[in-house]
């Protein structure tokens, strides 16, 4: 009796998990569609990237049986959970959005695929990659021993923004003397009658953003990062002077607000739109946040060049969001055809740039005129990085040049190192980092 | 009837009983054996995100690298003054209150659920909330301490960066204490302290001799929660000054996210997560024998 019971409990729990299985293989499996899993970041980028698999799933589905699906998670922390999510392994998402500093470190980890071959294949792109006209450094900046590693995607840039209602005459910025001088101007310590309390504000937060706006200042200043042997040149007097530059703003002439190494691309948007200060360097998708948060008017606020010291050219920083293929996705094909569509394909660039607001980093896109009108600084934001455009260089080792960075250089913000003596710490541990990348032996 | 006899049967046959404990041995081994065994290999290998998959042995490499590193000694110092700041102040607010609410003066009840919203957030809305605040240029926190001409630089002063994180742990967890010691007073019986009060003792013996060693239970309890809860901030930290300025607010958490996740030296933050996993345990034991010891001389 007991024997027949224990048979009948291990077949019903059998035939429970079977019906399961089946039922998940039912339901995972819609038709003959093969549906792909783009991770993206929450905010404007998911929402837009909603919008085109939106589009994608209705007008051109039925051309190559691809589904798109967006899946979003939350920003902080972002960039550290996809490399994560690539290392286990998991075929879950097919490709991510993941920022160009990163993709020499998949790559070399082996978790994203090179997409050289994918490109050669007419079936795959059907493309003609001159009149797609990618910028040069975008490509770059997605290269990895010389294979593409990833679509380039959304590029990235940061302007000087000003209002024109106080700056009568914004050609005195285009100097950093100038610049100092005007910030005095405008900090109400300096200059009782100023419409404001400080002249400008900066991203001084460890992080992200606060050694790339350091790179501003620091090319502007005819910094290098390596010199031809690969050796560091965080200590140049060039970096020293940046540096120096940088924290006398806040500590010395007080023209930016002491707070300012807790504000990252929020707290400096936050005080544009609201009028705070009259000018501050911010990245370009600022521009859109303004737009929407003025409901157009911008409140009188303008782009222009960063400034640089005399005699040395200006810096547009350039990054790029890239979308690289997992290594271990089941559907590597169909994502490339789905990215290729977004990035290259005549009619759906297009309308992702136009629906998006995003400056795909293509010809084809900065010089159309429907997406001109829309985004009239597209046109300046294309002459400033062509003209000026410099990036980060695409090594693996660079989320732990960028880390070494934020650590040291946040002390000499908060006043416990001086500049010379953080260029120097950052110097001799990106030397260390070099060595042991196997750069250079002494 | 049938069933009931039926899982009876089935309830006594070993090979059943071994059968349905395999998704909960396998759920073990899963999520801690596996992940414990895999840290400790972690540990021992000089891992990065280049050689993840292929990382050379290197002993105990990386938990000299982390001993000789200041930082490290800097993030056990910050998490240390955090957990001991914020667990006092906690449990000495959290006691004021519970006694305060424990007097059942009429209306007080009123004033619980106010007093408990700040469990109801997340940490991360804390953060974002308390970073706006606290804005220079346009925080309402920060209009008001210029108003009473206090400091207004709260995050970004080396001296008092790690103080303020310190005080919005205090505000979010002062009511989790309150919640558990005021349950603990209302559940005190009452025969002591009527008698306490007929030998005439004052309200600081009653205090001392009953209310505090009935309650030691329950304090143990809120201690080891607030303890271990602090110990691994993160979210709030992240948030709101990620470490920084300089290395005032680098708690442990932080530091091992920014050796693991941000340089992607993951060996390196794997011996970190060990040595700090033996440290807690450590001063768990000590604390668990400290009021074990009590128990047994009362």
């Amino acid at each position: 009796m007991l024997k027949g019971k224990r048979w009948l409990s291990i077949t019903m729990v059998v035939v429970v998990l079977g019906v399961m299985f089946v039922a998940g293989s039912v339901w995972a499996s819609p038709g003959d569609k093969t549906t792909i899993h783009i991770l993206v970041r929450t905010g404007a980028e998911a929402d837009g990237m909603k919008v085109a698999a939106d589009y994608y799933n209705k007008n051109v589905t039925p051309q190559t049986g691809i589904n798109v699906v967006i899946d979003e998670i939350g920003r902080h922390g972002y960039l550290t959970r996809v490399v994560t999510m690539l290392l286990g392994r998991s075929p879950k998402y097919d490709a991510a959005f993941l920022l160009s500093n990163y993709v020499g470190e998949a790559a070399s980890a082996g978790v994203i695929e090179p997409l050289d071959g994918y490109f050669a294949d007419k079936q795959l792109y059907p493309y003609d990659k001159e009149k797609v006209g990618f910028l040069p450094v975008s490509f770059k900046s997605v290269e990895y021993k010389g294979q593409i590693y990833a679509f380039p995607f959304v590029i990235s840039t940061m302007f000087l923004y000003y209002r024109k209602d106080l700056i009568d005459d914004p050609e005195k910025l285009n100097t950093w003397d100038g610049f100092l001088d005007m910030a005095k101007q405008f900090t109400r310590s300096h200059n009782p009658d100023s419409p404001t309390e400080f002249g400008t504000v900066m991203q001084g937060k460890p992080g992200e953003c606060m050694p790339k706006e350091w790179y501003v200042y620091f090319w502007s200043f005819g910094g290098k990062f390596f010199d031809e042997n690969w050796k560091p040149q965080f200590n140049s007097p060039a970096a020293v002077e940046a540096l120096q530059y940088k924290v006398d703003l806040v500590r010395k002439y007080k023209v930016a607000p002491p707070d300012v190494d807790t504000y990252e691309y929020m707290e400096v948007l936050s005080a544009l739109a609201t009028g705070k200060v009259p000018f501050a360097i911010q990245w370009d998708a600022a521009y859109g946040d303004i737009q929407r948060q003025t409901g157009g008017t911008m409140m009188n606020i303008a782009i222009r060049q960063t400034p640089c010291k005399s005699g040395v050219d200006p810096a547009a920083f350039t990054h790029t969001w890239t979308f690289p293929i997992n290594a271990y996705s089941k559907h590597k094909k169909e994502a490339f055809k789905f990215l290729a569509w977004m990035t290259s394909d005549p009619e759906g660039s297009l309308w992702v740039a136009k629906k998006m607001t995003i400056p795909l980093p293509t010809k084809q896109v900065f010089f159309n005129p429907d997406v001109l009108s829309v985004n009239p600084q597209w046109e300046y934001m294309f002459e400033f990085m062509k003209a000026y455009g410099q990036a980060e260089v695409a090594i693996p080792e660079w989320p732990m040049i960028h880390d070494t960075i934020n650590t040291f250089f946040s002390m000499a913000f908060a006043g416990e190192i001086t500049p010379q003596a953080a260029c120097d710490l950052v110097n001799t541990k990106v030397d260390d980092i070099m060595r042991r990348g196997g750069y250079y032996n002494k | 009837m049938f069933m009931t006899s039926f899982w009876e049967e089935i309830g006594k046959d070993k090979t059943v009983k071994y059968l349905l404990i395999i998704p909960v041995i396998v759920a073990l081994v899963g999520v801690v054996i596996y992940p414990f065994a895999y840290s400790i290999w972690l540990s021992l290998h000089d891992v990065t995100i280049m050689n993840y998959f292929h990382p050379p042995f290197s002993g105990v490499d990386n938990f000299v690298r982390v001993f000789s590193d200041p930082f490290f000694w800097n993030s056990i110092r910050v998490t240390f003054t955090y957990v001991f700041l914020a667990t006092v102040m906690e449990l000495l607010l959290g006691f004021l209150l519970a006694s305060l609410m424990n007097r059942n003066v009429k209306g007080t009840a009123v004033f619980i659920y106010p007093l408990i919203a700040p469990l109801a957030l997340s940490p991360v809305v804390v953060g974002l909330m308390f970073r706006m605040g606290l804005n220079r240029l346009y925080g309402p926190i920060s209009y008001y301490l210029n108003l009473l001409n206090l400091p207004r630089n709260l995050l970004s002063d080396v001296n008092t960066a790690l103080l303020t994180l310190v005080a919005i742990d205090i505000w979010q967890w002062t009511p989790f204490v309150f919640v558990i010691l005021y349950a603990g007073l209302q559940a005190l019986p009452k025969e002591p302290f009527e008698a306490a009060l007929m030998d005439g003792a004052s309200g600081r013996q009653r205090l001392r001799y009953i209310t505090l060693p009935l309650l030691k239970p329950v304090l143990a309890v809120a201690i080891i929660f607030r303890i271990m809860d602090s110990f691994k901030t993160f979210d709030i930290v992240f948030i709101l000054t990620k470490g920084g300025p300089g290395k005032s607010t680098e708690t442990i958490s932080i530091f091992i996210q920014r050796m693991a996740m941000v340089q992607g030296n993951v060996g390196l933050g794997a011996a970190t997560t060990l040595l700090v996993l033996v440290l807690i345990t450590v001063l768990t034991q000590v604390y668990v024998k400290y009021f074990s010891l009590g128990e047994k001389k009362r």
